[in-house]
């Protein structure tokens, strides 16, 4: 029998009726458990001066004496109560409360009450915060293991293309291409957009694709000087990588860029046909677009490594 | 297992021992996190960050060092900061007994289950209504256990002044809930 079992008991135990065999192991408690054992002296002296009051004392007399002397003492009496509460009695005073108790009936009442928080106040230390509680606290706590980190491309681009601000930042991208290509000075295309305006303001449409066309062809010839140096640069590097390792990253890298390329020659052979109305032209640039963009999808996206015929082939068309 | 042995555990990153620890000590926190907050919901989430605050600070506790007491000092501390934020702190509502002191005492018939949630009931109300430093000094030692010496390094107060205040503060309790409930001083 612990503790809080014998505080539940102490009452029924002081009023006999308990069993036997119960009393007998809450009393092997007692005699060797000095805190319940002055809960149990508290609540009994209580109970004693409770059922011993005088009747018929003169209180009158007592509290006019007192209140010329040396004030009430209910308070040191309280007091000396308190101190010996859960604990042996230890207060000098303890025999003088307990005589007080016998003649207040407000300290007996407190006497009551302590004896009876002595039981109840340590019960609270424990309350259950429902089932749920702790699976709450380890879902805030505990980690999961940390994963390898594998740089993954295909996850990345997806992120990409899925914000909701993806729109805005390919307007911006597109502006800033068009700028450096129309907008500068020295940018290969400068002088299209007058050029091209002009015609169409002076000619009709069938006039504007023979009237445009040297001047694509000049900026044709001018970006492919451009992307021609720079994949002169760039471009064996890639290719070197690509066929080194043709599933990493810098493989796929270097098959976008390939099909990018060919996906702006056709985009702009497709408009130079179709404003000459050459659909035959036309359409075959289309269909080679669609192609482009398989590749460049395909490139980015699957470690398949793309038949190098397609490319070839296409050029062939194309040239 | 034993405490030390768990705690050592727990700092290794061994997460079915602080599983363990949050099971052991959870009545203990949410217990002393009722006492400060508003309501039942505001004490739970007190009590989950306590805990969440000790997962991070458990690498500093040190082995030789009781762990309820630091355990209760983590949990006073983050209680008081809550109330300091909540500056407009209305005077906590009375937790239904039956519902949110759900007391761990086992083998008790529902009708001696419902007297002593009245009167942890009654116990409640009565506390809400003592002196701040009064209450606090029933709270760490007559509900939590600590020891005389825990409580004045907790509070930052002499040892002679946790002793004196804490005999004063039993008598503070038992006075207000014989104001609140003047039955209670009767004999059963």
């Amino acid at each position: 029998m612990n503790c809080e079992q014998v505080a539940e008991l102490l009452d029924d135990l002081l009023d006999g009726g308990v069993p036997q065999a119960v009393r007998a192991a809450a009393e092997a408690h007692l005699a060797k458990c000095d805190s319940c054992r002055a809960v149990r002296e508290t609540l009994e002296q209580a109970r004693a001066a409770l059922a011993g009051a005088p009747e018929g004392a003169a209180p009158d007399l007592v509290q006019g004496v007192l209140a010329r002397t040396t004030g009430s003492v209910c308070g040191a009496a309280r007091e000396g109560l308190a101190a010996d509460w859960g604990n042996a009695p230890e207060s000098p005073d303890g025999d003088l409360v307990r005589l007080h108790l016998a003649h207040c009936a407000p300290c007996r009442q407190v006497a009551l009450v302590l004896a009876a928080l002595a039981v109840d106040l340590p019960r609270m230390a424990d309350v259950d915060p429902g089932p749920a509680f702790a699976i709450q606290v380890l879902r805030r706590t505990v980690q999961a293991p940390p994963r390898p980190r594998r740089f993954d491309l295909r996850p990345f681009l997806e992120g990409l293309l899925r914000r909701p601000r993806f729109a805005w930042e390919a307007a911006y991208v597109a502006a800033f291409v068009l700028f450096f290509l129309v907008g500068l000075p020295g940018s290969p295309l400068a002088g299209v957009p007058e050029q091209a305006l002009a015609v169409v303001r002076a000619n009709p449409v069938q006039a504007a694709a023979a009237a445009i066309e040297p001047v694509v062809q000049t900026a044709r010839a001018r970006a492919q000087a451009v992307w021609g140096a720079a994949w002169d640069v760039t471009g064996g590097r890639v290719l070197r990588a690509r066929d080194e390792a043709p599933d990493s990253f810098w493989g796929r890298l270097g098959r976008a860029w390939t099909a990018s390329c060919s996906l702006a020659g056709d985009a702009g052979t497709m408009v130079r046909a179709y404003l000459a109305r050459d659909d035959a032209r036309a359409e075959a640039a289309w269909r080679r677009m669609g192609l482009d963009v398989r590749s460049a999808w395909e490139a980015m996206t699957s470690r398949r490594a793309i038949e190098p015929g397609i490319l070839k082939n296409d050029d062939a068309e194309r040239t | 297992m034993e405490l030390p042995e768990l705690l050592d555990r727990c700092r290794q990153g061994n997460s079915l021992a602080w599983e363990e620890l949050v099971r052991r000590y959870q009545g203990r926190v949410f217990g002393l996190a009722l006492h400060y907050a508003r309501d039942v919901e505001e004490a739970r989430d007190l009590a989950q960050e306590v805990f969440v605050r000790v997962f991070q600070r458990l690498g500093s506790f040190r082995p030789d060092e009781p762990f309820l007491p630091w355990l209760l000092r983590v949990a006073r501390n983050l209680c008081i900061d809550q109330i300091r934020r909540t500056a407009s702190r209305p005077p906590g509502s009375d937790i239904p007994a039956d519902e949110a002191l759900n007391l761990r005492a086992a083998g008790q018939s529902p009708e001696e289950a419902w007297e002593a949630g009245s009167r942890q009931q009654l116990v409640h109300r009565a506390l809400r209504q003592v002196g701040e430093a009064h209450r606090e000094i029933l709270l760490l030692k007559e509900i939590q256990g600590l020891k005389l010496e825990e409580i004045a390094a907790l509070l930052d107060l002499p040892l002679g002044t946790v002793k004196s205040r804490s005999s004063r503060a039993r008598v503070e309790l038992a006075e207000t809930i014989l104001r609140l409930a003047p039955e209670a001083g009767v004999a059963s």
